[in-house]
């Protein structure tokens, strides 16, 4: 889609948040000379063309409780990543869920992001996914250090 | 400390703060809170840490969506979980590739000793936006360092990773994307009575 350079403005006035107040969308108008409608209507514009994702929380999952954070990278049949990439994206506790090239001491072409309460969690959902897919070939990385997070921002 | 209606909010506020000139009234009326109240607790929740709550998980379709499997809490042992609130920001979540950026996944294999160093010069590029240490659950994995990175083009792309193997003197692998299944960092908090 066409995004024009008033979009731009928007989305670097807001990609840091929205101020919690009562009218958030006519106080960052009011920053870049936009009026609360054309911020609103610009946002939904920008929201239905896929550009803008959701506008909402971004929680902290450590914070909010979901302490254990696990990425798995499986071994799957060229011919089977479509139905089974599809089947994991169906699962609530997988967030992310992509088919990604491989190398030479990488044969993992499929990634799945869980989060969980604990690793014991965590573990129990992703034998169910081995079991479900019948996938037996993959790596279990959980994070033991966050060295970086932040937004993607334009 | 959050409580119920904290969560509640946060669980609202995830799937969307409503596109209407007062969204928080909104989204009060949905918490069966008034409007001055959410805003005071959504801002408290920005800026206050807070204990980790009990979380739920929804498990397999197979079972009625009122089976929850609930966790007693488990504090972490990860060194990066201080007491940060539990609300980063609400505002708009961007697609990369819609915005017509460039994105991958990359690894690398750094020795122990010279993880801060690395993290350091990796960090320092704005384009990448997660960068993690893991490690691979009874097995060796060939990598330990796994960061996103998002560039203008691929050219530019990668010459941020070529920039990061010459300044860090390690490879870095780039595991390209070859199709997006799912991506929706959606946490459903319990919404019942206890902490």
């Amino acid at each position: 889609m066409k995004i024009d350079e008033k979009d731009i403005a928007l989305l670097k006035a807001t990609q840091d948040g929205l101020p919690v107040r009562e009218e958030p969308y006519a106080a960052v108008g009011a920053k870049i000379s936009m009026s609360g409608e054309e911020v609103i209507a610009r946002l939904k514009r920008l929201l239905d063309t896929g550009v803008i994702r959701r506008i909402g929380a971004s929680l902290a999952h450590r914070s909010a409780g979901f302490t254990a954070n696990a990425m798995i990278a499986w071994k799957a049949p060229e011919e089977k990543i479509e139905e089974i990439g599809n089947a994991f994206a169906k699962r609530k506790e997988v967030t992310h869920c992509y088919s990604r090239e491989t190398a030479p001491d990488w044969p993992y072409n499929l990634y799945t992001m869980v989060h969980g309460k604990s690793r014991d969690t965590c573990a129990k959902i992703i034998s169910t996914m081995s079991r479900e897919s019948a996938l037996a070939d993959y790596l279990v990385l959980y994070s033991t250090r966050e060295l970086k997070k932040i937004s993607f921002n334009v | 400390m959050m409580d119920a209606a904290d969560r509640k909010l946060l669980n609202l506020l995830q799937t969307g703060l409503p596109l209407v000139p007062r969204p928080f009234m909104e989204i009060a009326a949905m918490a069966g809170l008034d409007e001055k109240e959410t805003i005071a607790r959504v801002k408290s929740l920005l800026s206050h840490g807070a204990q980790p709550p009990s979380a739920v998980i929804h498990t397999d379709v197979a079972q009625p969506p009122s089976a929850v499997i609930k966790k007693c809490r488990n504090r972490s042992s990860d060194r990066s979980a201080p007491q940060t609130p539990p609300l980063r920001k609400i505002g708009p979540i961007l697609d990369s590739r819609a915005l017509g950026y460039a994105g991958t996944l990359a690894a690398m294999a750094v020795p122990d000793n010279k993880i801060d160093g690395v993290a350091e010069i990796v960090n320092s590029f704005p384009g990448v936006t997660h960068n993690y240490i893991r490690e691979a659950e009874g097995r060796t994995a060939p990598y330990n360092m796994w960061f996103t990175v998002h560039a203008r083009d691929e050219a530019a792309l990668r010459e941020i990773l070529r920039e990061i193997e010459k300044r860090s003197g390690l490879k870095a692998a780039q595991f390209d994307a070859t199709k997006m299944f799912k991506i929706s960092a959606l946490f459903e908090l319990d919404e019942s009575n206890e902490d």
